[in-house]
């Protein structure tokens, strides 16, 4: 077999050095494909942990707010309330403020002083009425009758405690 | 040298005897006469390049060319060298030029002419016109064209024929048997000494035999002495015209086709195959970078995605866990009280009497006397116990007196 001629040689090496040049820069430089990234997948664990507070829990949650709002106590309808409820021979004592964060609690003493049984209606209603009032919690109730058979019917004690929630600043806006 | 017309049909047949060079051309062939000093292979390649013809059939004879009539099998190149090297050492050799006839049958069973070409020089023109970009893609015997040339094709019939350049003559002549000779004149007075060999060449024939004139010289010849008129006078460029009797893969090729697989054919082979994987490389490359940005920008889009959600969600939480902080402070105890103190009245008979009652948001105390029945296991503290623990609003606490064993008890339990 002759030798091949100048220009073939020529266009072998050319073709070779084509070749290895690139081939070596596919090695050299391979395209970057990121199957997993870390970033991605700390967003999507993200993500999951948190799907609870979704648009409808947020939406949830305002209506439960925008509900109490709506019930919420002011100096107007709590004078209203106990002209209404509270009979006479009566009292109530303003206890100062809840321990509460985001709320305005106040909290109210009603005594009913040298009550006796014939008062017990009263009493009840009373009772009935606070634990059905809105915005409100009764936290006590404290009976307690005289000793002895002639003082079982005159109470020594009887005492309600109610926490009532005003209107104030009390959370995000609606 | 007149020049060829682009009208010529490639290849281009070319006749070379001696310091005769005449290329086939319309009107008229281009004609040349080599210097007797300097190189002739240079001077031929260079009339040859200016004939604008890219592929050259070349009608051949040189005094340097051994030739003589041989038995020979019928039978491709190959099985002609293999028979005939033992007898001609030159034809083992793979780089000798060699050339035959078309195998004849005769009475010495079959025969050619067969030329052998001592010196490579014939492989120097094709080296040198490739050179210049022209491919000598064969070379014949002379004779061998004379053979394909009616009416000497006529192979039932004698033939006799005179070819004669300007130094340069030959005689041919087929017998009625088959028997083929050929004799070569060189020099000055060639043609004179052809003649007389002629006349003698004539005289072995009993009948007429076909006479056929091939006249390549630049002046006509003298033929009164010859006792026969020829058939046919053709001239150098009716001779060549048909050349393309001949094709490149016949025995009579002295520069038969190189194979398939030359070094040359295998460097640009490899040379494709290379450049090829290269580009392929390349676009494999390419794609596979635009699929790597495609997946890249995927997941930045997936990513700003995710973050805006995350952002939005994280508001959410914030705002769940400050509305919640609210509504967690809105307590309010389980509204039981009022239907504490009244279960504890219907529950309480005449015997048992309550002294106090305390009820907080989680947890409840009673504070009473039983005026009958302590100590007893069935009586009416039990049946008030009874009574008054069922409900689903409160809870008695485990561990309750139900056996009363003093007059007052106490009992507390839980608010859920």
């Amino acid at each position: 077999m002759n030798a091949p001629k100048k220009a073939s040689v020529v266009a072998l090496v050319f073709s070779g050095v084509f070749c290895a040049g690139a081939l070596g820069v596919r090695v050299a430089f391979p395209p970057l494909r990121v199957a997993g990234s870390p970033e991605l997948a700390g967003l999507r664990a993200e993500q999951v942990q948190l799907g609870v507070f979704s648009d409808g829990a947020v939406r949830a949650a305002d209506a439960k707010l925008a509900s109490l709002r709506r019930v919420l106590w002011t100096d107007a309808s709590f004078a209203s309330w106990r002209e209404t409820n509270i009979p006479a021979g009566w009292s109530v004592q303003n206890l100062g403020a809840a321990d509460l964060q985001h709320l305005h609690g106040r909290r109210y003493a009603f005594l009913r002083p040298d009550s006796t049984d014939r008062e017990w209606p009263e009493i009840a209603t009373l009772l009935g009425d606070l634990e059905r009032a809105p915005a409100a919690s009764v936290t006590s109730a404290a009976i307690a009758v005289q000793p002895g058979y002639a003082g079982s019917r005159h109470f020594s004690q009887c005492l309600f405690i109610a926490v009532f929630y005003f209107v104030g600043d009390d959370g995000p806006a609606p | 040298m007149s020049k060829i017309s682009e009208a010529v049909p490639d290849p281009l047949p070319i006749l070379w005897w001696n310091n005769t060079v005449i290329a086939a051309g319309s009107p008229e062939p281009a004609t040349m006469t080599l210097a007797q000093d300097g190189d002739s292979v240079l001077a031929f390649c260079a009339f040859v390049e200016g004939l604008s013809s890219k592929r050259v059939h070349l009608f051949y004879y040189s005094p340097d060319l051994e030739h003589l009539t041989t038995t020979c099998p019928k039978g491709s190149r190959q099985t002609i060298r293999k028979a005939l090297s033992p007898r001609f050492s030159a034809l083992a050799d793979p780089t000798t030029a060699w050339a035959a006839h078309r195998v004849r049958t005769n009475a010495a069973g079959t025969t050619t002419l067969l030329y052998i070409e001592p010196a490579a020089r014939l492989a120097r023109v094709r080296a040198a016109l490739d050179d210049r970009g022209i491919v000598l893609e064969a070379v014949f015997p002379l004779l061998a064209l004379l053979e394909e040339v009616p009416p000497a094709s006529q192979l039932d019939k004698p033939v006799i024929a005179f070819l004669h350049a300007d130094e340069a003559a030959a005689v041919y002549w087929r017998t009625p048997e088959g028997d083929r000779h050929a004799l070569f004149f060189d020099g000055p007075t060639a043609r004179e000494r052809a003649v007389r060999e002629l006349v003698t060449a004539f005289s072995i024939f009993r009948a007429a035999p076909i006479f056929t004139v091939v006249s390549a010289g630049s002046a006509p010849i003298d033929l009164e002495a010859i006792p026969q008129k020829p058939a046919k006078i053709f001239s150098a460029g009716e001779f060549l015209a048909h050349a393309g009797a001949l094709q490149a893969r016949e025995v009579s090729n002295f520069l038969p086709p190189e194979s398939l697989f030359t070094s040359d054919r295998l460097c640009h082979a490899a040379a494709l195959v290379l450049f090829f994987t290269a580009t392929a490389a390349i676009g494999t490359y390419i794609a596979a970078l635009h699929t790597a940005e495609a997946n890249l920008a995927f997941q930045r889009t997936e990513a700003a995605t995710l973050e805006s959600d995350a952002a939005r969600l994280r508001a959410n939480k914030a705002r769940l866990n400050a509305t919640e902080a609210v509504l967690d402070e809105a307590v309010v105890a389980t509204p039981v009280k009022l239907r504490f103190i009244e279960a504890l009245n219907r529950a309480r008979p005449a015997q048992i009497s309550i002294r106090s009652v305390v009820l907080n948001e989680a947890t409840w105390t009673i504070a009473g006397t039983a005026h009958e029945g302590v100590g007893l296991e069935k009586g009416p503290y039990q049946s008030f116990f009874a009574n008054f623990s069922k409900s689903d609003g409160w809870t008695i606490s485990p561990g309750s007196e139900a056996v009363l064993r003093n007059a007052d008890f106490t009992l507390n339990g839980t608010i859920p």
